[in-house]
């Protein structure tokens, strides 16, 4: 089948869409266009297999770093050679078919040219955590904890709302009734005076 | 392309990648058993779906800056952020397919730039952008959402270096006058009805100094405590510029009420001096002061509860 570019909606949206300057509100609302209407005309390829969706996000991460300029790919996308599903569909089964042979679950290096979105690993499993953090303000070493407390209410302390707030939670909505403290003060106080000892001690803690 | 607010161009759905999957696994697993583990594990599939998105825009984001890396706010916060460099802290909220109002937990409702929900659908491992909102309120109504790009727009205003806040007073040497500043003449002419005080002040107008004033109402339920900020600019050697700040009552008064404050304070808000009325002062002023142009400072005027304050840049 002949492809006439003057009749592809996506076509046309590509061209204006390169017109823009990398990284320009334009060019970001024109590649977010090309991405809807790709989805929208269902011809990309799709499979059931366990690696798809992996392969699909880096498939888009290709798609807007070289569909304009030529950013991690060799040359950019070149209508005049494939149509844009085409262009897509050879790199995103390229990246099926690495992610599988790589035995993508146990490794999550890479090939050269892939794209990847990488999440870094996240700081250490959590219930030993939860356990210390109970144990940090329960006994407050420095009795900073109990000190600080919101205006007048002595008992509105960091030690207090760091024990009720761990698991099993009690909702701002309760501990504003228990209290008598507007939820917001509750909140920014907890934010600004409790959120700062928690991070200290999770750094001290080696935690972050 | 046309676009209605209800249009399904106003989505992106992106996939659920597998690292992604084990992210908010391991974000939900410290609340297993609980009714939040699954609200959780949406709101880290949110974040990433986001964080995901704005890679491909080129937006740098940084997660490991965000609220919610840190195990230990996350233990005791509902905290789903991203954190945007030099823009802020979006928080990215998951929701099930079909709910039409989200409730915001009390924790995020300050410090965020925004708000974006995600619609997360488990079985086809999508996350679909459904749009977001620069304020958060507890309730958040899904369609009333704003679209993704009222998102990119939005961030790019963000982004944008703010534009100097405040009056700019070398321009008042070109006669240029904003923010409610007026010419003294102009004051004379209208039913302000400048005090006695100030006409004598005014009529000693010189070639080479500029005034300029503003009339300030610091407290409209008592109507008649209405003033006339008053500002003269007079060029002091080797481009320093001396400022002389009076305020004078206006409306008639002859005198200002007593115990109001004049105060200059530098650019980053600490007091430097400060003025305060007796009773039946005709007008009170802050000691001269010079400044080089480019430098900063703010005024405060406060009278009872009330206070008035204006950023200024020589």
């Amino acid at each position: 089948m002949r492809r006439d570019p003057d009749n592809d909606p996506i076509y046309q949206l590509i061209a204006r869409t390169c017109q823009y300057p990398p990284n320009s509100l334009e060019r970001q609302r024109g590649l977010t266009r090309v991405v809807q209407a790709i989805i929208q005309s269902g011809k990309l390829w799709r499979d059931s297999s366990p690696e798809y969706d992996d392969a699909l996000q880096q498939t888009w991460l290709y798609l807007c770093r070289n569909l304009c300029e030529a950013t991690t790919a060799k040359h950019p996308y070149d209508p005049s050679r494939s149509s844009v599903i085409t262009w897509l569909d050879r790199y995103l089964k390229q990246r099926l078919e690495d992610l599988r042979r790589e035995g993508y679950q146990q490794n999550a290096t890479t090939s050269l040219d892939a794209e990847k979105a990488p999440v870094p690993a996240a700081p250490a499993p959590i219930p030993p955590i939860l356990e210390e953090v109970k144990e940090w303000a329960r006994t407050d070493p420095s009795g900073e904890l109990c000190r600080t407390h919101i205006k007048g209410h002595p008992e509105v302390n960091c030690q207090t709302l760091i024990l009720r707030r761990l698991p099993p939670r009690s909702s701002w909505e309760e501990l504003s009734k228990e209290f008598g403290v507007p939820i917001t003060t509750l909140n920014s106080f907890y934010r600004r005076q409790c959120f700062p000892r928690l991070r200290k001690f999770g750094e001290h803690q080696g935690y972050l | 392309m046309t676009h209605a607010p209800s249009n399904p161009q106003s989505s992106l759905t992106l996939p659920i990648t597998s690292s992604a999957q084990q992210l908010a696994q391991q974000f939900a697993q410290p609340l297993m058993g609980s009714a939040l583990q699954q609200q959780v594990r949406r709101n880290t599939l949110a974040m990433l779906a986001v964080r995901d998105y704005l890679e491909l825009m080129g937006i740098e984001t940084d997660l490991e800056a965000s609220e919610c890396w840190n195990p230990l706010f996350r233990l005791t916060a509902d905290v789903s952020d991203l954190y945007l460099p030099q823009i802020g802290h979006l928080e990215c909220r998951g929701i099930q397919p079909g709910e039409t109002v989200y409730q915001l937990p009390a924790e995020v409702l300050a410090d965020r730039i925004g708000y974006v929900v995600v619609e997360i659908e488990d079985a086809q491992r999508q996350a679909t952008i459904l749009g977001f909102t620069p304020t958060g309120t507890p309730k958040l109504s899904i369609r009333r959402l704003q679209s993704i790009e009222e998102l990119l727009s939005y961030l790019h205003r963000l982004r944008q270096p703010q534009p100097i806040r405040g009056v700019n007073l070398s321009q008042w040497f070109e006669q240029i006058f904003e923010n409610g500043w007026q010419t003294l003449d102009y004051f004379l002419g209208t039913s302000v009805n400048l005090a006695p005080s100030l006409r004598s002040y005014a009529l000693r107008d010189t070639q080479t100094s500029v005034q300029a004033g503003k009339l300030i109402n610091l407290n409209l339920e008592l109507g008649h405590r209405a003033v006339v900020l008053l500002i003269a600019l007079t060029p002091a050697g080797r481009e320093q510029v001396g400022i002389q700040v009076q305020v004078h009552p206006a409306f008639g008064e002859t005198y200002l009420p007593p115990n109001m404050e004049i105060t200059v304070l530098s650019e980053t808000g600490q007091p430097l001096k400060h003025v305060r009325s007796r009773s039946l002062d005709n007008y009170i002023q802050l000691p001269f002061f010079q400044g080089y142009p480019g430098e900063r400072f703010q005024l405060a005027l406060s009278y009872e509860q009330v206070q008035w304050m204006e950023q200024f840049s020589i």
